[in-house]
């Protein structure tokens, strides 16, 4: 069977080319994140560098301030991925399990705020949190995204199609609904939550326009703003930096991370693509 | 490398510098107070009770945070007590920064201000009131170059925040080896525009694709074309700051020169204009016009660079009706909304800093290529000793002093990108620029519009 | 409140009190917002009746530019990408030989930090100095072949947009080869055991096979391609800061500068509004159109 569906050689040589072309921003990243401001300047451009260094990505860890993004950045895409698949595993569990006043009209409002852009909610969001005194903290960069309607929607999806014995008869026994939603709801939707996770993660490891207007100090800025300003060199700003070297610092833990799990990721991903 | 620069026979010395140098010097105790400032500090026993106490300052420009370090030690081996931290950030977010830091009471203790931004934080009331301790206004009065027309103090109030760490003006920066490559000496060196275009021709350098790799000359074509206006004689605003003028024959002119080194003569092409000095510091012009500040990136970026910086040619090589734009750089600021200790150890820092002439002189000026603006140290060897401020003295008295709103500033050099990429015909651009000008202008009352303040007003044309 | 209850009810309430704070609250702010001068700094706040939209519509030519950009950029990166995607797919779920880098080389760009890819890739493209002109000038010498031609990717008012959407093919590609991936291989085989034994070409296959099957995940690619390209921003912040001359300022660009360079809320909230009801009447054509191709 395999053999009918196959490639012809010709179209394989220009996969493999294609990827080579994906590749090569990265491969061009890593080579030139080691090389001096200096040598950046050089015409024509030097592929390898002239020599090595870790100086480059050390001056933009420390000096700049990466160091403290980074962990920003971890620190913020890991407990909004968290309080986004929690929240929504429950609020899906809840939604499906149990019938309560204006269930219908809540859950369909849930629904339909995915139809709501992001960045237009960026104006009313930015007036709450500058009510509140929030700019420039962890919560401002959080709550905004602690849940999310598609996600109550994916797994809700994924749970209605599970069979609801396994829940009756753990009630029968005398299980707490929390017990049960943590020890047989949880594990049952596995797959859709880790499938969340991932994305929920990509999206917050990447977004740039919030945390662009929410935090902005030295301390509170995350990966992707804080690359972003040191990139726009400014013409005031008279310093002489491998932009390189911040980005390799930006993208590296994803692209190990997709190295790693790569099997993990990619389903995650197809199966919040399949409606 | 010995390359004295004679060429203005007639020096005319500014008004400003001459007024100075009639003034008879007031002998100050130079070992506890600054000549430059009339500052005087006397070291306390202690500050905030001897307790603990850590400061943070911001800054954008990395190769300033050394000195800035050395300072904070400075003032750490006094009161070790007092850490203060130099925090970098870029220019990008430095400013919204600060403006939702500051009021939010979370911002540093002092940061580094920048002249374009002043109209802002004087609206926002981000700035502390500069006690007399350290800028006495009535010395200022006599003694800071450019004080009364230079006004530095909020529009509407007032009130001072802050003090000049020092003034640029455009200068024409030359990469020596191309200029010499291309067999020119110092005489060759332009005091017009015609002989700039001239020059920039010989020195435009083409590969074997008819590309330009090295162009004659490059800019920053908002400054260029501040300055190039300025320089015959016109403003670049109405009589009462409400609105630009921008379709006139001296504007045409400006514009009109950038045009012909791209579509006339070849010399200068839209991706080299595009890097600006980045370009000239990597050897991809070998002129350039920019502020003098461009002189300290280059002193620190590329130590190695055999470039000197001479002053701009003007439309036929005089000086006056002006020879183009001042604008000082200032630095002392402190947070108004931090509590009063903090506030209290931020001013005495900066009491301390502006006592010494060093500071003064050497890092705030003289590193950074900006002139001391004030008038009792520039008889200091270590000013007169220095190339780029004995360049520059000749045309300060010539200089314009104004700082743009960010808004015309980027509406000038969307102008001038369309004209390098020929969108379309000088006067139809140049009325499309004014009409988008004036529209941002409207969206503010005042925006301290300063540059009739000219000392030489009367040179310029009249009835504008 | 019974454990139970408070397990049942905190959930709704829950749900309730987020998306009414952060969602359903700040969408009637941007509403109400819109019809005022308004800025939350600012202190000349007054109602401006229908003025924000009529300056936009009618009087702010930025505005038009943004929205050219966008459309073009949702019409390159949803066309172009979407085919590309298609055939890649195909071919990769074809593919037998080191399949495995292949693919991994595909999917490589999603998990590349946009702006640091964007960093990059604004080195890359760089005109003059980049690798990409000077590197394919150096390979079209070398092969003898007539000089490649110096491409103003980004320093230039007609390519500034082209290069913004090769950005978005390529950062976008991985993630919709993985959904038309996931759909292709689901195909049953037999279907194309049946076909060959027909005398079907591959294009026969494809056209007639693949294509029929995997419609909902091709369908779902564009219209998440739609609604995402008509919020795009960080390409173009990142690569060529909306220039040059507005070439590619996109809406959602505009939206923020306005909002946080010129203080003006109420007009940015004005654009923002008109945003949401493109993008509502869009997908409510996309999913019209789906439905009618599934009726035919």
């Amino acid at each position: 069977m395999d053999r009918v569906f196959r490639q012809s050689a010709w179209a394989s040589l220009v996969l493999w080319a294609g990827a080579l072309v994906m590749l090569f921003p990265a491969v061009w990243m890593v080579l030139s994140a080691f090389k001096s401001p200096q040598e950046l300047l050089d015409y024509p451009p030097t592929f390898l560098p002239q020599a090595w260094s870790f100086e480059y990505i050390q001056y933009i860890w420390t000096e700049r301030n990466f160091g403290r993004m980074m962990l920003n950045s971890v620190f913020v895409s890991t407990t909004v991925t968290l309080l986004t698949v929690l929240s929504s595993a429950y609020i899906a569990h809840v939604f499906r399990e149990f019938r309560f006043p204006l269930r219908r009209p809540l859950f369909y409002l849930i629904i339909a705020t995915t139809m709501i852009p992001l960045p237009v909610l960026v104006l009313p969001h930015f007036q709450i949190v500058y009510w509140f005194g929030w700019l420039n903290t962890y919560q401002a960069l959080i709550l905004p995204y602690a849940l999310w309607g598609f996600g109550v929607f994916l797994i809700y999806q994924f749970l209605a199609g599970f069979p609801r014995d396994l829940i009756e008869a753990a009630r029968i026994e005398g299980a707490s609904e929390r017990q049960i939603f943590q020890y047989i709801v949880l594990p049952l939707i596995k797959s859709p939550c880790v499938a969340l996770g991932i994305i929920t993660f990509l999206h917050q490891w990447e977004s740039l326009l919030w945390p662009l207007i929410a935090a902005n100090s030295p301390d509170m800025q995350l990966l992707p703003a804080g690359l972003a300003a040191l990139s726009n060199n400014a013409i005031e700003s008279a310093d002489l930096f491998n932009p390189y070297s911040a980005a390799l610092i930006a993208a590296f833990p994803l692209l190990v991370a997709f190295l790693i799990f790569q099997r993990m990721i990619v389903k995650g991903i197809a199966m919040t693509g399949i409606k | 490398m010995p390359f004295s620069i004679n060429r203005r026979q007639i020096i005319l010395s500014s008004s400003a510098i001459a007024a100075s140098l009639a003034l008879p010097r007031i002998a100050l105790a130079s070992d506890e107070g600054g000549t430059a400032t009339g500052v005087r500090y006397a070291r306390r026993d202690q500050i905030n009770n001897g307790e603990p106490i850590r400061l943070e300052y911001w800054e954008w420009s990395g190769q300033r945070a050394e000195y800035q370090r050395a300072w904070a030690e400075a003032y750490s081996e006094m009161y070790p007590n007092v850490e203060i931290e130099i925090v970098l950030q870029p220019w990008d977010s430095y400013w919204p920064s600060l403006i939702t830091n500051v009021p939010a009471g979370a911002g540093p203790a002092m940061w580094h201000m920048h002249a374009s931004k002043m109209v802002e934080f004087c609206d926002g009331n981000l700035m502390d009131p500069i006690p007399a301790s350290v800028a006495d206004a009535d010395y200022l009065n006599h003694h800071w170059i450019g004080f009364p027309e230079g006004a530095m103090s909020c529009p509407g109030t007032g009130s001072l925040h802050t003090v000049p760490m020092g003034a640029m003006m455009p200068l024409l920066f030359i990469n020596l080896d191309k200029w010499q490559a291309a067999g020119l000496t110092e005489d060759d060196i332009p005091t017009t525009w015609d002989q700039l275009r001239e020059v920039a021709a010989l020195l435009t350098e083409r590969d074997g694709r008819n590309r330009i790799t090295v162009a004659g000359l490059s800019m920053d074509g908002q400054e260029w074309l501040q300055n190039a206006v300025y320089q015959q004689g016109r403003y670049l605003f109405n009589a009462d700051g409400t609105q630009v003028q921008v379709q006139n024959p001296e504007y045409r002119a400006a514009l009109q020169f950038i045009a012909d080194l791209v579509h006339t003569d070849g010399t200068l092409d839209n991706e080299i204009a595009s890097q600006r000095y980045d370009g000239f510091a990597a050897g991809q012009s070998a002129m350039y016009i920019g502020f003098s500040w461009i002189a300290g990136f280059l002193r620190a970026n590329r130590p190695d660079m055999n470039w000197v910086a001479v002053l701009l040619p003007t439309p036929d090589g005089d000086l006056a009706p002006a020879y183009g734009n001042i604008r000082f750089a200032i630095e002392a600021v402190v947070n108004p909304y931090t509590d009063d200790t903090t506030k209290e150890v931020a001013w005495d820092f900066w009491h301390f800093n502006y006592s010494r002439d060093d500071v003064i002189v050497e890092d705030l000026a003289l590193f950074n290529g900006f002139l001391p603006p004030y008038d009792q140290v520039l008889g200091d060897p270590r000013v007169e000793g220095d190339v780029l401020a004995s360049t520059m003295s000749p045309a300060g008295g010539f200089g314009i002093i104004n700082d743009l709103p960010n808004v015309v500033r980027d509406e000038q050099l969307e102008l001038v990108t369309a004209v390098i990429l020929g969108q379309g015909d000088l006067d139809t651009l140049m009325a499309d620029s004014e009409r988008a000008q004036n529209a941002l202008l409207a969206e503010r009352d005042n925006w301290n519009i300063i540059e009739r303040n000219y000392a030489n007003h009367a040179m310029m044309i009249a009835d504008q | 409140m019974t454990s139970r209850n408070l397990f049942i009810y905190g959930a709704p309430v829950l749900a309730g009190g987020f998306f009414l704070v952060w969602y359903i609250l700040p969408i009637g702010w941007v509403v109400g917002i819109s019809f005022w001068d308004y800025s939350p700094i600012g202190s000349n706040n007054a109602p401006a009746g229908l003025d924000n939209f009529r300056e936009a519509l009618f009087e702010d030519h930025v505005f038009w530019a943004a929205v050219r950009n966008t459309v073009y950029f949702t019409f390159g990166n949803v066309v172009l990408g979407t085919i590309l995607a298609l055939f890649i797919a195909n071919g990769l779920a074809r593919l037998k030989l080191v399949r495995r880098f292949a693919q991994t080389a595909y999917f490589m760009p999603t998990l590349f930090s946009v702006v640091a890819a964007a960093v990059v890739w604004e080195e890359i493209f760089q005109p003059r100095f980049g690798i990409l002109n000077n590197g394919l000038y150096y390979i079209t010498d070398l092969l003898g072949l007539p000089p490649f031609p110096e491409i103003g990717w980004t320093t230039t008012t007609e390519w500034s947009m082209p290069t913004v959407i090769l950005f978005g093919l390529w950062k976008f590609l991985g993630i919709r080869i993985i959904i038309l991936l996931a759909a292709i291989e689901a195909v049953p085989r037999d279907l194309y055991e049946a076909a060959s034994i027909e005398g079907g070409s591959r294009w026969q296959q494809f056209r007639y096979i693949t294509i029929p099957m995997i419609k909902p995940a091709i369908w779902f690619v564009v219209i998440a391609g739609v609604i995402n390209s008509f919020q795009v921003f960080e390409p173009m912040y990142v690569i060529t800061d909306g220039g040059p001359l507005r070439s590619t300022i996109s809406i959602v660009m505009l939206i923020t500068e306005t909002a946080f360079e010129r203080q003006r809320f109420g007009y940015s909230a004005s654009i923002s509004v008109m945003l949401f009801l493109t993008i509502l009447a869009v997908t409510a054509v996309l999913f019209w159109l789906r439905s009618r191709s599934d009726e035919i």
